[in-house]
């Protein structure tokens, strides 16, 4: 499901409150830098969204600059946005 | 699709919509959290020309839905205000 080729350039957005949608997600992403494209999966039999999404830039410095001024800095209905790069934490390739 | 298009056409960094502000408790007039790691981070990579109010931009700017602005260099020299 998430396997693209554009991991690299690309943000996983945690602990999202399944109310907010992906037009929002952009509206606030969008603020720090261009997006590419949102992946906002909802549950095929309940049809709300499952608390992630996948947010793709243009460019790494995009996606290090959004880690360092987004992570656990806003909150959407009362639950903080944890942001990770889509590579694992074991991946040190920046 | 044309809804991503719409969006792309009418949210722009430095203004925050009222229904956007309501679900992260952001007033209007209010400077978005993320402007205090700016302070530190600089402007954003893809948009160097950022004008946050408070930072690089007249505080007097701070009102209503917007606090920044984005005045493109290519084409229009003057400001385009999001």
């Amino acid at each position: 499901m998430s396997s693209n080729s554009n991991r690299d350039t690309s943000i996983y957005v945690g602990n999202i409150d399944p109310k907010v949608t992906k037009a929002q997600l952009y509206e606030l992403f969008v603020q720090i830098s261009p997006i590419r494209r949102i992946r906002y999966p909802k549950d095929k039999v309940l049809q709300i969204h499952q608390g992630y999404a996948f947010v793709e830039f243009y460019s790494v410095e995009d996606v290090q600059y959004v880690l360092r001024v987004m992570n656990n800095v806003v909150s959407l209905y009362d639950r903080t946005l944890r942001i990770r790069r889509v590579n694992g934490p074991g991946t040190n390739n920046s | 699709e044309a809804q991503w298009k719409k969006l792309v056409r009418d949210k722009k960094p430095g203004k925050i919509s009222a229904e956007l502000r309501s679900i992260m408790n952001l007033g209007e007039g209010q400077l978005p959290p993320w402007c205090m790691k700016m302070k530190n981070a600089g402007m954003p990579p893809s948009y160097p020309n950022l004008k946050v109010a408070g930072l690089n931009w007249g505080i007097e700017n701070l009102k209503g839905d917007t606090y920044g602005t984005l005045s493109t260099q290519q084409g229009t020299k003057d400001k385009t205000k999001y």
